[in-house]
């Protein structure tokens, strides 16, 4: 057993947090209070390598592991949740399907431009009506010719707004409940494609959600991803498997920053004429924090580590999301219980860590579903 | 990162845990836990074996593997027992400390 990060690993750590450092901090705040993203950092992170990490060098990407990815989005999470919310979507759902399933036209065609910046990616699978049940979406593809005509809406799409493709999930067998699901990639000027409207969340402002219509929207057999009709939801296995570990690092990074932060904070601060720090009801918060921090970030670690060998399961995956999302709630909500008054000021971060935090426990399996993902791979 | 066990830290994990469950015998636990008594003939047995102070050095007659290896006894021991894997993993604690301060003059003392 070696716990440490090798030295390429810890140089690549210090890279990329002075490059997170450089060029997302100085966006933070005003994109955060504007609820849009900063979508030039999509050409300045892609010239740095630093979208879709594990995309292989021939498809344009730097060719890194699942380490090298939890490093990347813990580092920038630490800086902004929300921003990191839409690069993780980059390397993740929208380009990872292609990567493991797509045709080697589609790859060419969509992975470098991906990877470089030069085109923003986007997944649509939830709808109105069907999130963690994956199997109702309503949306289909029929085939018409030489291709399939999409009809449907989809919601809480990261990127939505701002996408130049997006990855859909749509029935081609609308009769074959769950197993009758196709992916297609979808191009922004497809006739038909549409934005219906741009959403606003609790948390992670500067992410771009959307709401978006496929209304007879053709798209040539070629841009299905695979060759046969159906499959298309076991081809997210390993997409959520990757995307469950990233949120072990996406809490590890807002998890340290919230402690940072409330440590200084302590630190400065006199309460009633002592020092915040020589409160016994602090130093108890602090060291549960701290501990939390560690059992966290070796968590999502294994996890990467497991993933990079191809031994990760669903389950190990389901674990590092639930312990690490669930773990940073009460992270945050200690900081807000040390800072009170100041912490709930919107001047003030601490506001920004809890409100970013709280929208972890939904996406790609709200903690509900990792409870179940786990409880059915323990054979119950 | 490597998060593996080593051939040889399975091979520690897979004795003791052999170790322990031929031994630590549910009726003599059971009576040793409430009669509040030490496993003397056990912790003999898994000194002579080597997993007592399975990460001292050699030269004093350890094994010479790491407190790595020593915790994966103790959890091996525990999971069968919790009151015997508990009375083995402390029986060693005495000696650590002059282990660990042995170029200090208590080591002169008791060398």
């Amino acid at each position: 057993m070696f716990y440490e990060l090798s030295d390429e690993q810890k140089e690549f750590q210090k890279k990329v947090r002075e490059i997170y450092e450089r060029e997302v901090s100085p966006l933070v705040e005003e994109y955060e209070s504007k609820e849009t993203f900063p979508v030039q950092l999509f050409r300045i992170l892609g010239a740095e390598h630093l979208l879709c990490l594990r995309c292989p060098k021939e498809y344009g990407g730097p060719g890194l592991d699942k380490i090298s990815e939890c490093i990347s989005m813990e580092e920038l999470n630490r800086i902004c949740a929300g921003i990191g919310s839409g690069i993780m979507v980059q390397g993740g759902l929208a380009t990872d399907p292609l990567l493991h399933y797509g045709s080697e036209d589609l790859k060419q065609k969509y992975l470098p431009s991906a990877a470089q910046g030069e085109k923003i990616g986007a997944f649509a699978l939830t709808e109105p009506d069907a999130g963690s049940d994956a199997s109702g979406i309503r949306t289909t593809a029929i085939r018409q010719g030489n291709g399939y005509r999409l009809n449907g809406m989809k919601t809480f799409i990261t990127n939505g707004t701002i996408c130049d493709f997006v990855t859909v999930a749509a029935y081609t067998n609308p009769e074959r409940r769950g197993t009758g699901i196709n992916l297609f990639v979808v191009n922004r000027e497809d006739p038909g494609f549409s934005v219906i409207k741009k959403l606003e969340k609790l948390g992670n402002y500067s992410s771009d959600t959307a709401e978006l219509a496929f209304d007879d929207c053709y798209v040539p057999k070629e841009r299905m991803i695979g060759e046969r009709e159906g499959g298309g939801l076991g081809q997210l296995e390993e997409t959520l498997k990757s995307g469950r570990l990233t949120y072990g690092a996406r809490s590890t990074g807002v998890g340290q920053v919230t402690f940072d932060t409330i440590l200084s904070y302590i630190k400065g601060t006199q309460r009633h004429g002592q020092p915040l720090a020589r409160s016994q009801a602090i130093r108890f918060m602090m060291a549960e924090m701290a501990m939390s921090l560690e059992a966290m970030r070796y968590m999502t670690y294994r996890g990467a580590w497991l993933f990079d060998r191809g031994l990760a399961t669903m389950k190990d995956a389901s674990i590092v999301k639930l312990f690490c999302t669930e773990s940073l709630q009460r992270i945050v909500q200690k900081a807000m219980a040390i800072q009170k008054n100041i912490g709930l000021m919107m001047e003030n971060p601490i506001q920004r860590f809890l409100r970013d935090a709280r929208l972890f426990k939904i996406p790609e399996g709200t903690s509900e579903i990792q409870h179940l993902v786990i409880a059915r791979e323990l054979g119950l | 990162m490597d998060f593996e066990l080593s051939d040889e830290q399975k091979d520690v994990q897979k004795a003791a845990r052999e170790f322990a469950e031929g031994e630590f015998d549910p009726d003599l636990a059971l009576e040793l836990d409430q009669k509040g008594k030490f496993p003397e003939s056990i912790w003999k047995k898994a000194a002579q074996l080597g997993f007592i102070g399975i990460h001292y050095p050699e030269e004093f007659g350890g094994q010479g593997l790491g407190f790595f290896e020593n915790l994966l006894v103790i959890e091996a021991f525990c999971r069968v027992d919790s009151g015997i894997g508990s009375a083995l993993s402390s029986v060693d604690l005495g000696s650590e400390v002059i282990l660990v301060n042995r170029n200090a003059i208590m080591y002169q003392k008791w060398e």
